[in-house]
């Protein structure tokens, strides 16, 4: 196991730097850059230069390439260019908790759903139950949540009295104005995610009820609800598992519209600013922090695998 | 003081020429017909007309008006729509003067919260984003001189009221020379390495030769255009400063009120640009609290701040401080603040919001409010590239653009025909009308002849798709643009357009500002301007020798006019070059126009002083004086 453990995160370095090169090449490939988004008048080219060489864009690219790498490598990753006195670690650091939060709110709806919900259309397949359990998440699947999400917000606020704040405040500043602000956009995220975890489950549920270890549980006289809780359950979460890592995984990118929409500062919402303005160290390290932080997800789920099923063995 | 003989005194109680409005037959026909139909009298010294006359003023006639007078509505004037002459009476400042609780005196303390952008990086005034800041800066900055804004103010016309700032008083010596005196005791934000000592006149004399380009020719670039014809700054005594200018600069004064030449402490400067961009140490009326892009932006007041308000003497600033969530851009938040309380004012781009806001709350009060003709949507053509080059062309795409109907649809009527210069020069409270546009030969919407003028000049966008790109800035925006791509696809051609999203903006300006257009042939811009003075507008913008020119101008005829109208004095006289710059502008369609849109906010009853006039923009915070004079009665 632990060989395995080390082979991945050795693995992993490799897809990191390969990351960080991409990206570095990426952002740089895209028309504009951080100065001319700055400015709001015309300038001749040489102010440009004198102006891109104070930010070391006029540097070879191999030279800046190497100086934000050797940065990154003592965990400095240096600052903006479009808010020069900004760090960038520092915003990652300020936005990882509001992501975070997202997450897990979005995630513990997308399980609070999805896996009753799945688990009731399986055991009542083709009912009227299992129909309305599909449309319910069909429309999960089809309603986009940036639809979703200004409805909530122009007509929460019209109709319902949602008065969530729109300045951010941390959970250890005050817990009930940041769960006023939290809970509608996580809830929104986690019923879009929702739909596909009811759908992973249902039919993982099905197929394990379809094994034969479940006619013999139900043979030997067991109550259905003991054959579905200890025998269907536990074999049907390797995929529900699976699902979950890559509802991080994207999570992690994937905040944005709610962070936009609700106004939450989080990493999505820093990567689309720095992206909208080329902030290369912004994006650079962004994107890197988000790659760790997948890979670091990937391999924490591939390792539970061992602990919920013990006939999986790593070499 | 000087103040009461200088040349903006006697600009200010100057009455409008009517030799011009003869010249401009077509105007004049149009204007008197729609002053006589209204009982306008233009002429009359009497500070007491009805608010009825102002609005139907003839074109480029001056009113004054005793604020608070009761706004009557009649039939609009020639040229203008019954919804916009209802909403522009009905919301027009005048009637803040009467809302509930306005002759109370100002009461000091809460919080204002309102939406803000986080479209600033920091808090440099010299460096590329000097123009930008003129929304978050005079929160923490003064200038020389500022125009004044209150309930009170006649706000529209505001080279009637420029008012010192740091300068007690100002005097225009002669055409090169102005004197500032300025105020005792005024003590910069207690901040390292500042620490709360005095401004002096030295401060201003160092600001204005960094300003000037002089210093760093990299550094000034919003205030490089004031400063740079500035000769030499004399500073007698530590109150007292001097500019000489080399040429006659009737520019200066009226641009030293648009909100970027902002005075700073030298030894904050020379801390180094990082610092310098970290912490704004300025005299104004907040000390920043938080500036934490996208989240919020917060202040709190300075209570060593000079300042009085000049109607109740009492100290400024009124409110103890302010909340500004960056959610401009994101209509459904900002919409959804205003409703649920945490935000007190709304800029709403479009009628029917403007509506729904309004009825949000009953003790609303809405303005609609003449827009600054910087801010609007039009196109900006690749003026050095075929066919571009001929003029046929460039008026062709002019002709194709139905403006009426723009205004009339996406503008649902709150709108006028676009045009860049600047109106209140003239002592006109609302923009030029399409009757005075086309008295001063704007190419006028007629598709048939459009199609004869390609048609004489070869066809060139035959086989040729026209590419188009504009930035999605604001729904409105992005809509006049839609239908300018479509009018000019009904007219024949094949037009391809690109819509710039957010996350793509930097495409844009590299575009226009860095002219890389690489294969585009026009843009869709947003910013005409801005300004205060009407150089901006015609030097600024047309000059070929200006930094603003990011149109690529290159027309001698413009060159020579826009340099000679910085030099004269005479109002009537810069009046007629200013015009002629416009007729010249206009008929050559150096830049494709569509509509002018109203500014339309609505804030909560309990605030006071939080104007919107023709060049102070309360919604953005451009110009606004840094909320200074605002107060909240909850």
């Amino acid at each position: 196991m632990l060989s395995y453990i080390a082979r991945r995160v050795a693995a992993s370095t490799l897809v990191l730097f390969l990351v960080s090169v991409i990206v570095f090449l990426m952002v740089r490939a895209a028309p504009g850059d951080v100065i001319l988004s700055k400015i709001r008048q015309r300038v001749s080219p040489e102010e440009l230069e004198v102006l891109r060489g104070r930010l070391g864009l006029e540097d070879p690219l191999y030279q800046q390439y190497w100086d934000w790498l050797s940065g990154i490598l003592t965990l400095d990753f240096g600052n903006s260019l479009y808010r020069e006195h900004e760090s960038v670690l520092g915003r990652i650091l300020d936005g990882l908790p509001v992501t975070v939060e997202l997450i897990v709110i979005a995630l513990a709806t997308s399980v609070l759903i999805g896996v009753p919900v799945g688990i009731i259309a399986a055991v009542k397949q083709n009912s009227f139950v299992d129909l309305v359990a599909r449309i319910f998440s069909v429309t999960g699947l089809a309603l986009p949540l940036f639809w979703l999400g200004t409805l909530a917000i122009v007509y929460g606020t019209k109709w319902f009295g949602y008065t969530a704040s729109f300045v951010y405040v941390p959970i250890w500043e005050d817990p009930v104005a940041n769960l006023k602000q939290f809970w509608l956009p996580g809830v929104l995220l986690g019923y879009n995610l929702s739909s596909i975890t009811m759908r992973v489950v249902r039919s993982s549920v099905l197929g394990v009820m379809r094994q034969d270890f479940i006619r013999t549980a139900r043979a030997k006289g067991l109550a259905e609800h003991i054959v579905v809780g200890r025998h269907v359950l536990k074999n049907a979460m390797i995929p529900v598992m699976t699902i979950l890592g890559n509802q991080i995984v994207f999570l992690l990118g994937g905040t944005l519209i709610v962070e936009f929409l609700f106004h939450l500062p989080g990493l999505g919402f820093a990567a689309f600013e720095a992206i909208s303005v080329r902030d290369y160290t912004m994006i650079q390290g962004i994107v890197l922090f988000l790659g760790a932080m997948a890979i670091a997800v990937n391999l924490l789920v591939d390792t539970t695998y061992a602990w919920l099923d013990p006939r999986i063995k790593y070499a | 003081m000087a103040e009461d003989t200088n040349y903006w005194q006697r600009f200010a109680r100057k009455r409008y020429n009517r030799r011009r409005l003869i010249q401009m037959g077509a105007i004049g026909a149009g204007g008197l017909a729609a002053a006589a139909a209204v009982g306008c009298e233009g002429d009359d010294d009497d500070a007491t007309e009805t608010a009825t006359e102002a609005v139907g003023e003839e074109p480029g006639e001056e009113t004054q008006e005793e604020p608070g007078e009761e706004t009557q509505v009649e039939g609009p004037p020639e040229g203008v729509s019954e919804v916009l002459h209802d909403y522009r009476t009905r919301f027009n400042y005048r009637n803040l003067a009467n809302a509930p609780g306005q002759s109370d005196e100002p009461v000091s303390g809460g919080t204002l919260n309102f939406s803000t952008y986080a479209g600033v990086t920091g808090w440099n005034l010299t460096g590329p984003e000097g123009d930008t800041l003129a929304s978050f800066a005079p929160n923490h900055f003064n200038g020389l001189l500022a125009f004044a804004q209150s309930d009170f103010n006649n706000a529209h016309n505001l080279y009637e009221d420029i008012q010192g700032d740091l300068a007690e008083s100002f005097e225009q010596v002669d055409e090169t020379t102005f004197t500032f005196k300025l105020h005792q005791g005024v003590k910069f934000h207690d901040i390292a390495p500042v620490n709360g000592r005095e401004l002096v006149a030295e401060d201003v004399a160092y600001a204005a030769e960094v300003f000037s380009g002089k210093q760093d020719p990299t550094l000034g670039f919003a205030q490089q255009p004031i400063f740079s014809g500035v000769e030499s700054v004399e500073t007698p005594d530590d109150y007292t400063v001097t500019f000489k200018f080399s040429e006659p600069a009737a520019y200066f004064i009226n641009s030293l009120t648009y909100p970027v030449s902002l005075i700073f402490a030298r030894e904050a400067f020379e801390e180094g640009p990082e610092a310098f961009n970290a912490t704004p140490i300025g005299t104004g009326p907040f000390i920043l609290d938080t500036f934490d892009p996208p989240n919020v932006y917060r202040a709190t007041r300075n209570p060593e701040y000079f300042r009085r308000d000049p109607h109740s003497g009492l100290q400024l600033p009124f409110i103890d401080g302010f909340e500004a969530p960056m959610l401009l851009g994101n209509d459904p938040a900002e919409e959804a603040g205003f409703r649920a309380g945490d935000l007190h004012v709304i800029w709403s781009h479009r009628k029917t919001n403007f509506d729904a806001m309004f009825e949000a709350f009953d003790d609303n009060v809405g303005q609609v409010t003449t827009p600054p003709p910087g801010y609007q949507p039009f196109m900006t053509l690749k003026l050095d590239k075929e066919p571009f080059t001929d003029e046929r062309v460039r008026r062709a795409l002019q002709m194709l653009i139905n403006q009426q109907a723009l205004v009339d649809g996406p503008a649902e009527g709150l709108a006028d025909f676009g045009y860049a210069q600047d109106f209140s020069f003239f002592g006109r409270e609302y923009p030029w009308s399409a009757t005075d546009l086309a008295a001063m030969g704007a190419n006028q919407y007629n598709p048939e002849e459009a199609r004869s003028l390609l048609e004489a000049a070869g066809n060139p966008f035959e086989g040729r798709p026209l590419k188009m790109l504009w930035p999605i800035l604001d729904g409105l925006q992005h809509e006049v643009f839609t239908l300018v791509a479509d009018f000019w696809r009904q007219g024949g051609i094949e037009v391809e357009t690109d819509e710039v999203p957010a996350a793509e903006l930097s495409r844009w300006s590299t575009a226009l500002f860095g002219r890389q257009w690489g294969d585009l042939d026009v843009i869709g811009q947003g910013f005409a301007g801005p300004g205060t003075d009407p150089d901006q507008y015609s030097y600024g913008a047309l000059n070929s020798a200006s930094a603003r020119n990011v149109f690529y101008v290159d027309d001698p005829e413009l060159d020579d006019l826009t340099a000679r109208q910085r030099s004269i004095f005479d109002v009537d006289a810069r009046r007629d070059v200013l015009l002629q710059i416009a007729e010249r502008d206009l008929a050559q369609a150096f830049r494709i126009w569509a509509i002018l849109p109203y500014k339309l906010s609505v804030r909560r009853g309990f605030v006071y002083n939080f104007v919107d006039t023709i060049h102070a923009w309360a919604g953005i915070g451009w110009g606004t004086k840094g909320n200074e004079v605002t107060w909240l009665n909850q």
